[in-house]
């Protein structure tokens, strides 16, 4: 059986779900209270000046006219003007996206790493004071809020030792306590997930086979059990990978770091819709792609689960 | 011989029910300190003293003040009533919208499962969080509207888990015994299914009600949640951020209020997922 049609099939319906969230948002917007032509404008402008901007920003026009307008400048590449800032959308959102990259994808190979290995540790070493230790951590790191472990790093390595920047935006020093702060809020899950997969394949037939081989216990574990561990945990990953950005949002107000979750929160309260609505879409693109990126990958690695839709 | 085994039965005993019974605990203190001391600690939590601000836990205000000189340990306990209503009426929401969803999704099947499902994709296409951000941007903050921003995201989780339940329940002898016997698919679905999905609706709350409360954590932080100078968790951490310098108590206090509750929660939920799915360990 071939992986392209389960590919496309796949695109297909993710394609789907992009138009059908891009409706809800621009719906959503479009019902908020307050007139966006008074809110750029200021209460003193008279209604001259309010007419011709709701003309200039299409605002006079039926709902499902704008909608469509805006859906061909969306294809067309052109996401509007940001009433706020006066600048091009793509201009505010796409360096915004990026900054929040830099911090997501680094916690989302850490978090994902250190998780699948204390998990797999946990799994191996049952009802050890390993497996009561990692159980522990991820009890406390499940209920710890990002946003409040980040604050008492701050305290803690800004303020108090001094030993890096309490906020600021770069690449060096600056990115290292955002990073642990949005890494200890994931790791939690990962741990866990990886926890009960592979406590689960131990129990499988093929492992006591590898042991009965006389192959080491290093070997059964990391070479035969790990593989199959692994999909429950790409798939909880991947639907992370929206938890990941959201939970970035409030990471990057403590540390005063120019995401677009940051960026999308002050024009969610400025009522800057260009902005909301790019942002949103942009996050929720993101997020779908990281699903698809997962079901292709499992596509590959497993071909049950290919043939199984096929069927479906 | 005898002793021998009723000591290790003791001990799987202790074992399996320890983290219900200090999960019980530490909600058993939350509740106290939030619904009890003020009725006998009476505080005024908004009482200002600006001769007093930012000062650290003393016998008179057990958590310090704030830096309009306010008593942390009454405003925390009045942030943890608002936070803890936000969440359940949050997660009330999701089951409420959730059951009527799943059920139907799988006891009609076909074209009504297939709409109901696709919906529920849309729902989950969304990074929770924006989605309540959005949410109240559209409709306002407040802890009603809070409640629905969480809410709303809660409920294609419980849809989904009630579907598949459901599909689980319906091949089971009694179901189509009452089905052949004329019960139409309301009847069903009430008196035949829904008492024996119950369980893990249950347990799916509990873990829903620990996650809102961190979310109504999050959106407080975030100033879309409840207004000042009303006190909620998020807000007050929020608030607590201003003076870390000096007052670094405020944030540890509402922040370590907020997850107690989230871990007490969580293993409560543990503990009855244990008891009733011995699978699980």
């Amino acid at each position: 059986m071939a992986v392209l049609p389960y590919i496309l099939r796949r695109l297909l319906a993710t394609l789907v779900v992009v138009v059908l969230s891009s409706f809800l948002v621009f719906g959503a917007l479009r019902l908020a209270p307050g007139d966006p032509a008074i809110m750029l404008l200021g209460d003193f402008a008279t209604e001259e000046t309010l007419a011709r901007t709701r003309r200039e920003l299409g605002l006079d026009r039926p709902f499902v006219v704008q909608y469509f307008l805006f859906l061909k400048r969306v294809v067309r590449g052109d996401l509007g003007t940001s009433m706020q800032y006066r600048s091009p959308v793509p201009d505010l959102v796409f360096p915004a996206f990026k900054a929040t990259l830099y911090l997501a994808l680094p916690s989302l190979v850490l978090s994902s790493a250190i998780g699948i290995l204390a998990g797999g540790l946990a799994a191996a070493k049952l009802r050890t004071w390993v497996d009561h230790l990692v159980s522990f951590l991820v009890v406390l790191g499940i209920a710890t809020p990002g946003f409040w472990l980040a604050i008492l790093l701050v305290v803690l390595f800004a303020l108090r030792l001094r030993w890096l920047p309490s906020s600021g935006y770069g690449l060096g020093a600056n990115l290292v306590l955002p990073v642990i702060a949005l890494t200890i809020e994931q790791l939690a899950l990962t741990s866990q997930i990886m926890k009960g997969s592979m406590s689960d394949v131990l129990l499988e037939r093929y492992i006591q086979t590898a042991h009965a081989k006389g192959l080491s216990n290093g070997r059964v574990l990391w070479g035969h059990a790990l593989r199959n561990s692994l999909i429950p945990v790409v798939t909880v990953v991947a639907l992370r990978f929206g938890a990941l950005l959201g939970g970035a949002v409030t990471i990057e107000v403590v540390f005063g770091w120019p995401g677009l979750g940051r960026l999308v929160v002050a024009a969610a309260l400025a009522r800057d819709y260009p902005i909301v609505i790019a942002g949103a879409l942009l996050l929720s693109v993101a997020f779908v792609g990281a699903n698809l990126m997962a079901d292709i990958v499992y596509g590959y690695v497993d071909p049950r689960i290919r043939h199984a839709q096929q069927n479906a | 011989m005898r002793s021998r085994t009723r000591s290790s039965f003791g001990r799987k005993l202790v074992r399996r029910y320890v983290g219900g019974l200090v999960g019980g605990l530490i909600l058993a203190v939350l509740l106290l300190l939030v619904v009890v001391l003020p009725l006998i600690r009476t505080v005024d939590p908004f009482r200002q003293d600006l001769g007093r601000v930012l000062e650290f836990p003393s016998a008179e205000h057990p958590f310090g003040t704030d830096e309009f000189g306010r008593d942390v340990l009454s405003r925390v306990a009045a942030g943890g009533r608002v936070s803890l209503l936000t969440a359940t009426l949050a997660t009330a929401l999701g089951v409420a919208f959730g059951i009527p969803l799943g059920l139907a999704s799988g006891l009609f099947g076909g074209l009504t499962d297939s709409m109901i499902m696709r919906a529920m994709d849309v729902m989950l296409a969304f990074p929770s969080i924006l989605l309540a951000i959005l949410l109240v941007t559209v409709i306002g903050s407040g802890i009603l509207n809070t409640a629905l921003a969480i809410g709303l995201s809660t409920i294609p989780h419980f849809a989904r888990l009630i579907r598949g339940s459901t599909l689980q329940v319906t091949t089971a002898d009694y179901v189509g015994a009452a089905r052949s016997i004329g019960c139409g698919n309301l009847r069903i679905a009430v008196t035949h299914v829904l008492p024996n999905i119950s369980t893990p609706i249950v347990i799916q709350s509990t873990f829903t009600l620990a996650r809102a409360i961190l979310r109504a954590g999050s959106l407080g932080f975030l100033g879309l949640g409840v207004q000042p100078p009303t006190p909620e968790w998020g807000a007050l951490i929020a608030a607590g951020r201003n003076n870390i310098q000096d007052g670094w108590h405020n944030v540890l206090f509402a922040g370590l209020a907020l997850s107690l509750a989230v871990v007490g929660i969580n293993m409560v939920g543990d503990a009855i997922r244990l008891a009733v799915e011995p699978r699980h360990r």
